[in-house]
Parts: C-alpha cells; structure tokens; sequence
C-alpha cells in the first residue's frame, strides 16, 4: 500500500486504526483513536430488529415478484439472447456478402480485358480483337483462311427460287443450311476462369481441342502473369460442329459466361448467288458477241467490257465464297481470366484438389464474412462502449455531486 | 472472509453464502446507508436493494479484487447515491431523526464522550461522514475503501487520515 503523501505519523495511526477494526491490542498512545472508533460505532445509526424486519420483508418481496432471478435460468438466458443476436448478425453479414459477392462477379463480367465476350452476338462474325490485348507473350497457333476448313455438313433443301438461283450461278452446295433449307451462320464467346498455374495447359487444350474437331485457330494471345494471366482465342470450327466443341471448351476449366447467337444469311447468299450467275451469264454472251465481231472497234469495246466483267465476277465470287464460309464455319471467341476461386476446375489435378480448391473457397467465404461482421460489429461495439463509459462516468459524477449536496 | 463464495455455481451454496453474509453485514451496512441518507425508512429500502442487487449480479462478483463485503458496500453506496440523486435534498442530520435515542454507556463519561462523538460526526461534511463510516464500521482496508469510493488507495488514505483530523476537531479531542 503506497501512503507516501502522508506522513509517517499519519501512516502509523492508519496502520494502527487497521489493527484496532481487527480487533487486535494497540499500545496506550492509540487508546484514544479505539475510543474514537469505539464510539462512533456507537453513534451509528441502529440496526433495530424493525428495521430487520422490514428490509426482509422487502427482500422477500422482491423475490416474490422474481426480481431474484432463479440461477439455473440466467445461464440460458443469456444464451438465448447471444445466440439470437449472433444468428441475427449472422444473416445481416450474410446478406451484405451474398450481394458484395454478385457484386464481385458482375465487376469480373466487366473486366475491361473482356470487352466483347459477355454480349450476346446476334449478329455475325467474331468479336474479339486480340490485338487490345496487351503484350502477347504466348503463342499464335496459326492463322489462315476458311479454305482450309474441314467437310461441311448439309443439304441443300433443293427446293423453291433460292435453289434455282443458287443452281443457275452453278455455286457450290450452300452451307449449313438447316431443313427447311436456310443458311445460318453461328457464333459464340466463351468465358472460362483457370489458375495461372493452369493458364497454359487450359490454352494448349483449346487449340488441341478445336483441331481434333476440324476447326482451326485463327488467332491466339496468351499472357501469363499470376492473378493477371489472361489468354483469348478466335476459333473456326465447322458449324455442326460447335456444340461438341463449347462442350470441350467447357470441360478444361470453370466457366464465367457463355453466349451464342445465329443469324440467317440466305437472303444474302442467294442474292450474291444471282448476282454471279447473271454476271457468267452476261459474259457467256460477250464471248458469243466477240466471236461475232467483225471490226477491230467492236473486238476491243466487247474486250474491255469483259475486263470490267471479269473484275466483278471475281469479287461477287469472292461474296458468294465468304457466305457460304460463314454458313459452314461458326466463330468462337474464347477468353481464359486467371481466377483463383476457378482452381478446382482449371484443369489441375485430381477430385482430391477440386475438393482441397473447394474447401479453401469455403474458407474464403467464410473469411469474407468474417471481415464484414468485423467491420460491422467492431464500430458498433466500440460505440456502444463508448455510449456506456460516458453514461457510467456521467453517472458516477452525479452521485459524487449528490453527495457533496448532502448534509 | 473467504473469498469468491458468491460466485460458487451451485445454487444452494450460494444462496446459503448469501445469507451468511446478509447475517454479517446487514447492521452495518444499514448503519454506513442510514448515515448517508439520514432516513432511517430510506435506508432500509435501500438496504434491501443493496442485498437483491448483490444477489443478482453475484456472477459479477471478483475476489481479486476485494472482499465480497466491501463489494456490498460499494453496490449499497450506489444504491444510497442514487435515493439522494433521486430525492435531490439532504436527508436530516444524523441523530435527529434516524437516531434519536440516548447514546448508552457503561458510565456517564463514556455516554457523554459517545454523544459527544454522534454531534461531531454529524457536523462533518457528508463525503468524511461516509468515508468514516466506512472504515469504523464497514471495516474496509485501504485497498477496499479505494475501490468504493473510486479513487487510489493513497488518495483514500490520505481523505480517510483527513476526516478523522476534522472529526477530532469536531470533537476538541488533542491529537
């Protein structure tokens, strides 16, 4: 006990008035402080057997109306009151999180490394530009033109103006042409997310992928660099095909998103169609008419008109060529994002790492929300700490002031 | 004083150790609430207040850090604080009304020696009045009147040396 602002006589009376409420024998030079504690015991007010009664006939009182809470039911109730509380808090977190977490989703549709793939493509032809995309670092698996596709699937309806058409310019067999004798070209862009770990193997699968089903790659990017790995790919792969190649697409990793669109171009095949069998049927006459000429003049006006015939049967061939290409061969766009919440589906290891990538998204998960009860919590506690100490302390002063008031 | 009987789990014991000490403190801690409030019917409301609250915050109860005597007193100065706060006055002064009988010794000089004392007792200021009585009859060390009165041991100390200097001046006792 530290008494060092008394002095030492005034510390020794206060040892020896210890000693004395002890009850224990002080010399003569204390005698006068025992008569002093002696008497203002006496002076106390008195505890009379009224006063006894009365204060156990409140306390019994109290006990009646239950004010003294049976012990076996404080426990419990407390338990209830924090379990509900926490179950309450629990869903609070829960909700903020599951909208935090489509939140994280929608902003990784909108990652600006993925800026065609997550619109869906009415219309035709392929969307990515892999030239946006940054330094490329991986390989290009070759480019080259449709020509190099492999057998083409479908009939032709043979039926109606359209196949006359088509048979007049002596086209080839229209492509994918469905049974009522329609010609569509087809589209897809697909989103999957892989471990950068994975990110190359994934890539090799999709090229190996889409030759084993007679497509061909014509364009690659693919840049590995941890959590910002990226690769895209335009793919070429014959239409009746497309299924069974988004199929093994979607098997090498977790997919993000996935679209596919058609559009019919009949219209427009068989109007190129047309335009060429008119224009070999107006040069079929020019060759009769030169072959007839009889003047120098007339020879070298029918030649430069089948110059200018030549050059615009080449380009509506080169037309008619392109359609039937986008009717036999659908565009697949396909995007790989580093993810790591996409391990287990990346392509790496066995069902043991999908269940340990499983388990440690969980924990994520679980730590996510952790964090956001944290942040929630956390605040509101230190507040309500705050709230409580200034109302104790105010409290407190407020008693002391009654007191001093008090004679 | 054994510590930590308040907090004992069992039910039964504790409601025992409960009116153990009820037995032991009641007077006393009457005695400390009367001379607060000087309002002997007060005081005893405030008593048994002091008991129930003690009894249902006996979970609450820390040995390390005093007895459960002095942990009463300080739930009862609470309680005595709170009825003045409440009341907003002053009760009247000890002995004039809460305690009017004579002051009985075994001689006339010690009657009139502990009359003398009652007379001097009441005419301190209400803060020594209390720290007085909690010393001489609530019997709390230093460390236990520090933790009532929610100051240091050294500051509870040197208030307590003080009142009893004004109390023997009040006495015109030569120290």
């Amino acid at each position: 006990m530290s008494r060092n602002e008394l002095s030492p006589d005034a510390i020794a009376e206060l040892a020896a008035l210890d000693a004395i409420i002890a009850g224990d024998s002080v010399g003569e030079d204390r005698l006068e402080l025992a008569a002093l504690v002696d008497s203002v015991r006496a002076a106390a007010p008195e505890w009379t057997p009224q006063s006894e009664r009365r204060v156990q006939e409140l306390l019994g009182a109290a006990q009646t109306r239950r004010r003294l809470p049976r012990p076996q039911l404080a426990r419990p109730r407390v338990a209830l009151a924090g379990g509900t509380a926490f179950a309450l808090v629990l869903a609070l977190v829960a909700v903020i999180a599951s909208g935090a977490l489509r939140g994280g989703s929608a902003r990784l549709a909108e990652h600006p490394l993925l800026p065609a793939f997550h619109s869906s493509a009415p219309s035709s032809g392929a969307a990515a530009s892999p030239s946006s995309l940054g330094p490329a670092s991986g390989t290009t698996a070759g480019t080259g033109s449709t020509a190099s596709v492999g057998p083409v699937s479908g009939a032709i309806a043979g039926t109606g103006p359209a196949a006359s058409v088509r048979a007049r310019a002596g086209t080839a067999q229209p492509p994918n042409t469905n049974p009522t004798g329609r010609i569509v070209a087809r589209n897809a862009s697909l989103t999957l997310a892989a471990t950068a770990s994975a990110m190359q193997s994934v890539a090799n699968e999709v090229v190996a992928s889409t030759v084993r089903l007679g497509g061909i790659v014509e364009s690659s990017n693919v840049d590995v660099h941890g959590l910002a790995s990226y690769a895209s790919f335009n793919l070429s792969v014959p239409s009746s095909r497309l299924p069974a190649l988004i199929g093994a697409l979607s098997s090498l990793a977790a997919v993000r998103s996935l679209d596919q669109g058609s559009v019919d171009i009949t219209d427009s095949y068989d109007a190129a169609a047309a335009r060429v069998a008119e224009l070999k049927a107006e040069r079929a006459g020019l060759l009769h008419a030169l072959a007839d000429a009889t003047t120098l003049a007339s020879q070298q006006a029918i030649t430069a008109r089948l110059r200018v015939l030549d050059a615009q049967l080449a380009t509506s061939t080169q037309h008619v060529g392109e359609l039937r290409s986008r009717g036999a061969n659908a565009r697949v766009a396909v995007a790989i994002v580093a993810a790591r919440a996409a391990a287990g589906a990346a392509g790496g290891g066995g069902p043991v790492n999908r269940a340990l990538n499983d388990a440690l998204s969980v924990l994520e998960v679980a730590l996510a929300i952790a964090l956001v009860a944290l942040a929630i919590v956390l605040p509101v506690g230190l507040v309500v700490l705050a709230m409580w100490w200034a109302q104790s302390s105010l409290r407190q002063r407020s008693r002391e002031r009654a007191l001093q008031a008090a004679r | 004083m054994s510590a930590g009987v308040l907090s004992k789990p069992d039910a039964e014991r504790a409601g025992e150790r409960f009116e153990a000490l009820y037995r032991e403190c009641a007077g006393e801690l009457f005695a400390y609430v009367a001379s607060v409030l000087r309002d002997r019917h007060a005081a005893e409301d405030v008593t048994a207040l002091a008991f129930e609250r003690a009894f249902r915050r006996r979970r609450l109860f820390d040995a390390r850090r005093g007895s459960e005597r002095a942990w009463l007193f300080g739930i009862a100065r609470n309680a005595a604080l709170d009825e003045l706060r409440r009341r907003g006055r002053s009760g009247p002064l000890i002995g004039e009304v809460i305690d009017t009988n004579p002051v009985i010794g075994p001689d006339d000089d010690l009657a009139e020696r502990r009359a003398l004392v009652r007379e001097a007792l009441a005419g301190l200021d209400a803060q020594d009045r209390e720290v007085v009585l909690l010393k001489f009859v609530g019997r709390l060390s230093n460390g236990e009147l520090a933790r009532v009165l929610r100051c240091s041991e050294t500051a509870a100390g040197t208030r307590l040396h003080r009142a009893i200097v004004r109390l023997r001046e009040a006495c015109d006792v030569p120290q």
